[in-house]
């Protein structure tokens, strides 16, 4: 088999041999030549990494974007660690870093929970900066005002002031 | 004798505590439960179950003679309201006498008192409590505001007089905000109280929320169980809870007579059972009455861990007449006590969904109250909130060391797809949580309830460094997930394919 390169947040790793099974080993070479063996054992949330001086284990979440792009949470077991955001930019090539430029060109902003909506505060065509409130709503009693998640304009509405909506149900479109 | 049956008019966490106790006093439980909550383990907990409605609050667990009905129908001799819901409703303990149940906590008269907060600040303005200024009364319009708010002075605070949990409460900084926010607080406190009576108070800068907790044996004997300071809070609502109070460090004449005040007011009303007494504590040590809460409180462990009392053992055995009132309690180290919500970190809004796993921190003086084990479903219709984690030290550094150390322990993470990528809308406040251990203010025991304003970057989520050891994880993982996938296609069509052949065989 042969032998993977790529690079995941600066870091370069070669992987002599592609690794394979939930429960298995292989060796991957640092940028330095050093040759690491690694044992791991994939389970239902993450993976475990017996490395040669620490056996480590994360929790892993594949969180898809609205542009189909996977961005990994990654978090460290026993730990207050974690890293978000990370993704693949070429699949097999892995080349990952944190994704903050050229991400996400269109954004439907989909309720979390159902309520309904009490104010609009935008119009469409207007321009929103991150963080700016676009409306509110009131769900699990409260008030809550819903905020743009990135700068952009508002392409288009989906609702209307007084209307019950579901949870998962398109708010708003940004651009 | 038959063992005598407790109903439980409550759900989540709450309800498998109270259970707990029953079982432990040797008394049989009954659950109640909405459609969501059919397959909820309070539900499971219990000796019997009664469905009492629809998911939503108030058509079944705030529906009070749905309650009584089941109550009648299996036979109770008692109802435990736990907090909440039904809890300080004097209708519903009035309705429980009635039908000659009895009703596990103050009385009816007690709860009209305290729980109308404008006839309580009457009452404590009598044995002569300090109070924050405010309006005498109910308020009838945005005017009226304007006109207490210039008397006090700004900043203001506009609250559901039916109220409780920042649900209906708003802060007015300046008169321009005074409509917008009488109509918000308005329509909360319709939709979550059925009342929409607003008062309103001087807010006070930089203030600390300590609350005294009191039990009171329905002859005007009461006694004190030391306090707990419940400053850090998020959205108006209590995140963090402690004992003793790091604020009356400095104080402790402070503490003294707060207790004392929290005793005369239980003592003078005939309080029966718990109750808790919340006052603001400012920066100079003077403090003032807010409201007495006439039923346990969330935070109820904490006071438990350094008094060595079960509370709800003492509400059943008062309401079982098996309870002699002790002189006083012995207090032992210190506890604090976190809540752990369906919420993202950063702005709190909730984000209910289902969880896939929990992995629930142990070891030494660590307590987790919760309804979810190793998953489960936040409902949208209930509160967030999953649990509560609680721990004990000799000294307040060992507790929170302790806490720090079970924060990072603690695991809940949503379900994911066979691609590995999360599904549905859960999102915590654990990494909220771990920042807040680590924070200098809390450490030091500073914690003012703005301490979240004044410290944004414990909402802001800051990537590790990502060194060899993750990027090698996640490279294996991520070119498992591939492979895997691969797999399982090929690995699911021979089977099939053998499958049918050996049918095929065996005819």
């Amino acid at each position: 088999m042969s032998a993977i390169k790529g690079r995941v947040g600066g870091i370069q790793l070669k992987w002599l041999s592609v690794p394979k099974g939930t429960s298995s080993m292989a060796y991957v070479e640092l940028e330095d030549k050093r040759l690491i063996c690694v044992r791991w054992n994939k389970d239902s949330h993450g993976i475990s990494v017996e490395f040669p001086d620490a056996v480590l284990s994360y929790d892993i979440q594949g969180i898809v974007d609205d542009n189909e792009v996977r961005n990994y949470l990654l978090s460290k077991r026993n730990s207050n660690e974690f890293w978000a955001d990370l993704r693949f930019l070429k699949s097999g090539e892995l080349d990952v870093e944190k994704s903050t430029a050229n991400r996400k060109k269109k954004v439907t902003l989909k309720s979390q929970m159902p309520g309904k909506i009490i104010k609009v505060l935008v119009s469409k065509e207007q321009s929103v900066e991150k963080g700016q409130p676009l409306l509110v709503m009131e769900a699990m009693k409260m008030e809550n005002e819903i905020c743009s998640p990135i700068a952009g304009k508002v392409v288009d509405i989906k609702i209307d002031k007084d209307k019950t909506i579901e949870s998962g149900a398109p708010l708003l479109v940004i651009e | 004798m038959k063992a005598k049956k407790v109903l439980i008019a409550n759900r989540g966490e709450i309800a498998i505590r109270i259970a707990r106790t029953c079982k432990l006093l040797g008394f049989k439980t009954v659950a109640v439960f909405s459609n969501a909550d059919r397959t909820s383990d309070h539900v499971k907990m219990c000796d019997e179950a009664v469905w009492v409605g629809d998911s939503q609050p108030k058509e079944s667990y705030l529906d009070y003679k749905k309650i009584i009905e089941a109550a009648k129908r299996v036979n109770v001799h008692y109802i435990h309201p736990g907090y909440g819901f039904l809890s300080e409703s004097a209708e519903f303990v009035r309705a429980c006498n009635e039908a000659k149940i009895t009703f596990i906590g103050p009385s009816a008269e007690n709860i009209d008192l305290m729980g109308d907060k404008i006839r309580a600040r009457e009452t404590v303005d009598t044995i002569g409590v300090p109070r924050v200024p405010g309006s005498k009364g109910v308020l009838t319009s945005p005017e009226e505001v304007k006109k207490i708010a210039e008397d006090v002075g700004y900043p203001v605070l506009l609250k559901a007089k039916a109220g409780g949990g920042g649900k209906g409460m708003r802060l007015v900084e300046s008169e321009k905000e005074i409509s917008s926010s009488f109509d918000a607080a308005k329509r909360e406190a319709e939709g979550a109280f059925g009342d929409s009576s607003l008062y309103i108070e001087k807010f006070i800068v930089n203030p600390h929320h300590v609350e005294i907790q009191v039990f009171g044996d329905g002859n005007g004997n009461a006694i004190h169980l030391g306090e707990r300071e419940c400053s850090i809070q998020r959205r108006h609502q209590k995140i963090w809870e402690e004992s003793p109070a790091p604020v009356l460090r400095k104080f402790s004449d402070t503490k003294q007579k707060m207790c004392d005040a929290a005793v005369k007011i239980a003592s003078k009303i005939s309080y029966a059972g718990a109750g808790t007494v919340e006052f603001i504590v400012d920066e100079s040590g003077s403090f003032y009455f807010l409201e007495m809460n006439t039923r346990l409180q969330v935070e109820h462990p904490v006071t438990e861990w350094v008094t060595g009392v079960d509370l709800v053992a003492w509400q059943i055995q008062l309401a079982d007449k098996k309870f002699t009132l002790p002189n006083k309690v012995d207090f032992r180290g210190h506890a604090i006590e976190v809540r752990l919500y369906a919420e993202d970190p950063e702005r709190f809004l909730p984000a209910a969904g289902p969880i896939g796993l929990i992995d629930i921190p142990c070891g030494p003086f660590i307590r987790w109250d919760s309804s979810y084990r190793q998953s489960g479903e936040v409902s949208v219709f209930y509160d967030p909130m999953i649990a509560k984690l609680s721990v004990w030290g000799q000294s307040r550094d060992e507790a929170l060391s302790r806490m720090r150390v079970a924060l990072d322990e603690l695991r809940i993470e949503p379900p994911l797809n066979s691609k590995g990528d999360k599904v549905g809308g859960l999102k915590t406040n654990l990494t909220f949580l771990r920042e807040l251990i680590k924070n200098n203010n809390v450490i030091k025991g500073e914690t003012t309830t703005n301490l979240i304003q004044k410290n944004p970057d414990l909402t802001t989520q800051n990537n590790y460094k990502l060194t060899e050891k993750e990027a090698i994880a996640l490279s294996l993982y991520e070119i498992l997930s591939e492979t895997n996938t691969e797999e399982k296609r090929n690995n699911s069509l021979t089977r099939w394919g053998v499958t049918g052949l050996q049918e095929r065989i065996l005819r």
